[in-house]
Parts: C-alpha cells; sequence; structure tokens
C-alpha cells in the first residue's frame, strides 16, 4: 500500500461507465470514482450497455473482458461501430501476453489486471480523460 | 500398434485432460479470488481517499487541529495500514474494519476511530502504532487501544482542538 495518499481532482462531471457482472467490483469501482468526484455508471453486461441510449456522454469505459454475454472485445468492437469515441480500459482476472497484445491491438488503452491498484487505475482514467479532451 | 504404445498414448491423453481440468481450476480459482480482491483494493482507495479528503477539509473549515498536515496524514494512513494488515491474518470468514471520525465533538478537535478484528491483541497494534502515538502526542493529542470482545482491537486517536488564531 502507498504510503502517501494523493487526491486526484477530477475534471467536473467526468463520466465513467464500467462493465462487470460482478456487483461487487461495480460497487466497488463506483466508490472509488465517487471518491474522486467523477460520475460512474455501472452495466453487469455488455447488452445492457448498447441498451443504454447515451453513449456519447461516456467519457472513458471499463469493461471487463469475461463477461455473460458478449465479452469485453465484442462489446468494444460494438460501441465502436455505434459512434463511442471513449478511449476503453480492459480488466481481466487472468490475462496473458496475448490477451495484452490483442486488447492494445484492438484499440484499448490498457489491460489490467485484477485485483488492480486503485492508484494505477486512477493514473490510467487521468490518461484516458486526457487522449478524450484532445480527441473532442 | 503394440500394447506398450497403446498403453503410453493412453497415459498421455489421461495426462492432458488433467492439465486440462487443472489449468481451467486454476482459472476458475483465479477469478473467485481476484473477483473479491478487486472489490476491497477499489474500496480501500475510495476509503483512503474519502478520509483524506474529509481530515483536510475539516482542518481547512473548522480549523480544528493545529499540526503537521504530512505527519497527521502519515498517522492516519499507518492507522488503517496496520488494521488491514492486522485482520488480514485472521481465520474468520468474516472481517470488518470500521473507521469514523468525528470533529468537534465534546470539546476536542478530531477523533479518529479504527475498529477491527486482530488475533494478535492489543499489545501488538501498540508495538506496530509506536510511531502514531508518537505523532498523536506530539501534536498534543492520544493514541488508545482498546481490546474489544471476542477480539479485536478499537484504535482511538484524539486530536485536540486548535488553540489561538491558525498560522
Amino acid at each position: 500500500m502507498a504510503a502517501t495518499v494523493s487526491i486526484t481532482r477530477a475534471r467536473p462531471a467526468a463520466c465513467i461507465c464500467v462493465v462487470d457482472d460482478d456487483a461487487a467490483v461495480r460497487r466497488a469501482l463506483a466508490n472509488l470514482f465517487d471518491a474522486v468526484g467523477y460520475r460512474c455508471l455501472g452495466f453487469d453486461s455488455g447488452e445492457a450497455l448498447l441498451a443504454w441510449p447515451d453513449l456519447a456522454a461516456i467519457d472513458v469505459a471499463v469493461f471487463d473482458i469475461k463477461l455473460r454475454g458478449m465479452d469485453g472485445f465484442a462489446l468494444q468492437r460494438r460501441c465502436a461501430a455505434r459512434g463511442m469515441g471513449a478511449p476503453v480500459l480492459f480488466f481481466s482476472g487472468h490475462g496473458d501476453a496475448g490477451m495484452e497484445q490483442r486488447a492494445l491491438r484492438a484499440g484499448a488503452l490498457a489491460l489490467l489486471r485484477k485485483p488492480v491498484d486503485p492508484d494505477h487505475l486512477l493514473d490510467q482514467v487521468e490518461r484516458a480523460l486526457e487522449l478524450r479532451g484532445t480527441g473532442r | 500398434m503394440s500394447d506398450e504404445a497403446e498403453r503410453r498414448i493412453r497415459d498421455e491423453l489421461a495426462r492432458a485432460a488433467c492439465m486440462s481440468a487443472l489449468g481451467q481450476l486454476t482459472e476458475a480459482l483465479a477469478h473467485e479470488v481476484n473477483q473479491p480482491l478487486m472489490s476491497i483494493s477499489a474500496n480501500a482507495g475510495a476509503a483512503l481517499r474519502q478520509l483524506a479528503r474529509a481530515s483536510s477539509s475539516t482542518w481547512r473549515r473548522r480549523d480544528a487541529v493545529d499540526g503537521d498536515p504530512l505527519h497527521l496524514r502519515q498517522l492516519l494512513l499507518d492507522l488503517v495500514r496496520h488494521a488491514v494488515q492486522a485482520m488480514g491474518e485472521g481465520e474468520g470468514a468474516t472481517r470488518v474494519l470500521h473507521l469514523a471520525t468525528a470533529a468537534g465533538a465534546g470539546g476536542r478537535g478530531l477523533e479518529v476511530r479504527v475498529d477491527y478484528p486482530d488475533e494478535g491483541g492489543a499489545d501488538r497494534a501498540g508495538m506496530a502504532l509506536a510511531i502514531c502515538r508518537a505523532i498523536a502526542e506530539g501534536h498534543g493529542g492520544s493514541l488508545e487501544i482498546r481490546p474489544r470482545q471476542p477480539h479485536g482491537c478499537s484504535i482511538i486517536v484524539t486530536l485536540p482542538e486548535l488553540q489561538g488564531e491558525p498560522e
């Protein structure tokens, strides 16, 4: 555990979308994002996210690769096809180098291994938000 | 095919099936372990940030505590880190760390209380938290460790209200 805590100052109402079929993980990530001032939207499947009408409002997307129904890779493709411009971070509980390469080739910003270090996750989200800002 | 060759192929097939099952089991186990760890880690990150923000905003808003922000932050982090480590060694299925802060209660500047299960008891906490105690006492406050029943500790840090005008 780090000896110091940095309080990240979020941009106002940056919207982070989390897709994970584990409710406890969604809740914990919502707590973490809420603690630094982000708005967090949680979905238990890719299908649920795709049914949501406002994909354009998402600033950063965080997808578990292993999901019920379509997996994280398929979800990323479907979101891109629907015009979601938000950078994507993938999570995996058992990712290997091959999976990481696949994630990066698919255009994801990073593949993070569960359990993720909260500082590292927030750094990646900050980085994604910077990209999102310049991409607008 | 000779009996020997047939037996060897059968053995290899059995071993491959075994390795495949083992791989699936490892993957399932990693998933089962990583999911709760992921939740714990993200919640701990959230709690530390909320605590750090609550403490610093308390100090700013009320000017309630007079002290070195770095030292006080270190005190809080060491406290939580000790509690998380101590409860991580226990065998119990349910481990709950309860953390509460109160500002200005009963004339005190700031009270931070951490309750957690710990097989090692209050003696170990006393040794582990010597630096925290020194920081609290160096700020005119105190660090109290109370054993809880059936096991575990409550650590109560009290920091006095600021006397006079803030610098």
